[in-house]
């Protein structure tokens, strides 16, 4: 296991290397100077050349680069074009809405997801079944960022209940500030809600069809037992397997919902860089993302391990 | 007076295309310490009467339509699903074909066994795993601590069907219904699973149901035996009169398959034809098809049966 751990934690260098500095080539295929886009059109060449020395876009590509590179491994990702504010630290503050928006979805999706489709194969064939297996499938078909769009009409306009936009902090708002994400997490976690349930009913259908179901019936164990020790235990994996999926998605999704629902997260910070060509921002934010992602699914690794016996990293040669 | 007493045991399947009558009236009685073993072609009702008695059929599309099994004092049929509960692994226990699938792979087999133990006798969760342990230890698993702690797929598949007799053992139930116990297994592991069954019947005085294909197993663990085609039974008796005087034409056909060996070359016989379509069964004698002496009568109507001193059949041939 301990071998297991290291190697994995290991590949991680390469795959964010190779990221880091495709990222940084696609940011500098894009048209546009940075300089130009502070200072407007009206500025004059000089003006352009000295800023541009400022920000060290004077300098060969490799040269920055390099310098990039060495200040992701030291912790100092250098300053924003366009605020005056260390990257590190708009990264940080824009991180919290997002990791808050789509761990919530992913969570609030699995319950009800599981929840769903475990209920949904233990009444097989019944009414129930028949409604959560229509509800899921058009769950999945239903775009989230129309869905968002219906949800805020809804609920934030005609109903009046929650607020139609923007965001609050845990810090300022308690537990009140949640009614800013209850739209945003709805509109995520529908499509994930809906392949999860789909997903889970069919291998708890499997499942339930097996013979160590019916040994655990004919042991003398209550129903609920049954279902939830011996049967639902082994649909974990498939539950583990779909939400480290997911979760790429979900962060994917993050950047249109938080711009539907003016939320001050990664996704927004991406999209207005981008257009200022803030070129460091936008680097170091889908590093982080990367980074992010990379972790989940190590995570994901870790936890099959735990949850099935037969899955021994250990063991395995690479 | 006969430990269990199953009469007139009906258990029908009720799918999109029509009714399968997988069991239609079949009697037979469980003598105390002693073997029944059940015989039949696949799909002959052998395995579905074996979990109606202990309404583990899946409930729909299937359903017990009538009879009754009798055991002490109580029919097993009208039992509560909770009162079902303490019958389960308590007083009948059951082991299955497939040893590789029987038991939970996410979980260690002492703690399996622990679990059954823990449900019906009042042990704290350490004991219940030491008397696992005993238990391994009692089916000759070697280690049998070590063995506890083991994952099913870290044992053979012999092994897995040791744990799976300790595991079905370890309340010592009046009766133990093994279903093809060693179909699954090589053949040299087959006698061993064969014998430790035997020696669990008598060492505790249980009851053993076998159900199998093969006629060799029966010669070997069974006292009584009944015979069973499309959900009927056609020849019920002690092993010796079953084997040395079939009267059943199926029954007949049955021992030709086996090989015997005489010395010098053999040619192995098949029964011509095929186990009906359950849902469209012949009528009169559901075997009046394959069989070699079949009269006019046998196409129409249902054979009575006949009783030979304690040595049933069910064919126009003896009425």
């Amino acid at each position: 296991m301990l071998r297991f751990l290291l190697r994995r934690t290991l590949t991680i260098i390469p795959l964010t290397l190779v990221m880091a500095v495709m990222m940084f080539f696609l940011m500098r295929l894009l048209p546009g100077d940075p300089a130009l886009n502070i200072l407007g059109p009206e500025a004059t060449p000089e003006e352009i050349e000295t800023l541009k020395i400022e920000m060290c876009l004077d300098q060969p590509v490799y040269y920055q680069l390099a310098n990039w590179l060495g200040g992701i491994v030291t912790g100092d990702l250098g300053k924003s074009f366009y605020h005056d504010m260390p990257v590190s630290k708009m990264l940080f503050t824009a991180l919290i809405p997002t990791l808050k928006l789509t761990l919530l979805s992913l969570l609030f999706g699995i319950l009800i997801g599981t929840g769903a489709g475990v209920i949904s194969a233990i009444k097989q064939d019944s009414l129930v079944d028949r409604i959560i297996v229509v509800i899921s499938t058009s769950f999945m078909a239903v775009p989230h960022m129309w869905l968002g769009l219906l949800l805020v009409l809804l609920f934030g306009v005609v109903l009046g209940w929650l607020p139609v936009a923007g965001y609050e902090s845990f810090k300022d708002g308690g537990v009140v500030s949640l009614k800013y994400l209850i739209l945003p997490i709805l509109a995520m976690s529908t499509a994930e809600i809906g392949i999860l349930t789909k997903m889970v009913r069919a291998r708890m259908l499997d499942v339930l069809h097996q013979d160590y179901v019916l040994t655990a019936k004919s042991k003398g164990l209550p129903f609920w037992k049954v279902i939830l020790k011996h049967a639902f235990k082994n649909t974990l994996i498939t539950v583990v397997t779909l939400s480290g999926m997911m979760l790429a998605g979900l962060i994917g999704g993050a950047v249109i919902t938080e711009n539907i629902f003016a939320i001050p997260g990664m996704g927004r910070l991406i999209v207005t860089s981008i257009v200022r060509r803030d070129y460091l921002v936008v680097q170091s934010a889908i590093m982080l993302i990367t980074f992010l992602y990379l972790f989940l699914n190590f995570l994901v690794d870790i936890i099959y391990a735990f949850l099935d016996p037969r899955v021994s990293y250990g063991s395995l040669k690479g | 007076m006969s430990l269990l007493s199953v009469k007139d045991l009906k258990t029908y399947f009720h799918v999109y295309m029509g009714t399968v009558k997988s069991v239609d009236g079949v009697s037979f009685d469980l003598e105390r310490g002693k073997t029944l073993g059940i015989v039949g072609e696949s799909g002959s009702g052998k395995t579905v009467s074996c979990l109606s008695l202990l309404k583990l059929i899946p409930m729909p599309p299937g359903e017990i339509v009538g009879g009754q099994a009798m055991m002490d004092g109580e029919d097993l049929l009208t039992l509560s699903e909770k009162e079902m509960r303490k019958v389960r692994g308590r007083k009948i226990s059951m082991i299955f074909q497939e040893p590789m699938t029987a038991l939970n792979p996410l979980y260690t087999v002492g703690d399996q066994i622990a679990e059954t133990i823990r449900l019906h006798q009042k042990v704290n969760k350490r004991e219940a795993f030491e008397k696992a342990v005993e238990m391994l230890d009692a089916v000759s698993i070697p280690a049998p601590k070590a063995r506890a702690m083991s994952y099913p797929h870290q044992l053979s598949g012999g092994m897995k069907q040791r744990a799976m007799i300790a595991l079905a053992m370890s309340c010592h139930p009046q009766i133990l219904i093994a279903d093809e116990p060693s179909t699954a297994l090589d053949v040299t592991v087959q006698a061993q699973i064969l014998l430790l069954i035997d020696e669990f019947k008598k060492k505790y005085g249980t009851s053993v149901i076998l159900v199998t294909h093969n006629m060799g197993v029966i010669t070997s663990s069974a006292d009584d035996v009944m015979v069973m085609y499309v959900g009927k039974m056609v020849e019920k008796g002690n092993v010796y009169e079953i084997f040395n005087n079939p009267k059943h034409p199926y029954t007949q056909g049955l021992m030709d398959c086996i090989l015997k060996s005489t010395g010098g070359k053999q040619i192995l016989k098949t029964m011509p034809g095929f186990i009906p379509n359950p849902i469209n069964k012949p009528q009169g004698c559901a075997f009046h098809p394959r069989c070699p002496h079949r009269k006019s009568i046998c196409m129409n109507e249902e054979p009575p049966v006949v009783d030979f001193n304690e040595h049933k059949t069910a064919c126009w041939l003896y009425a």
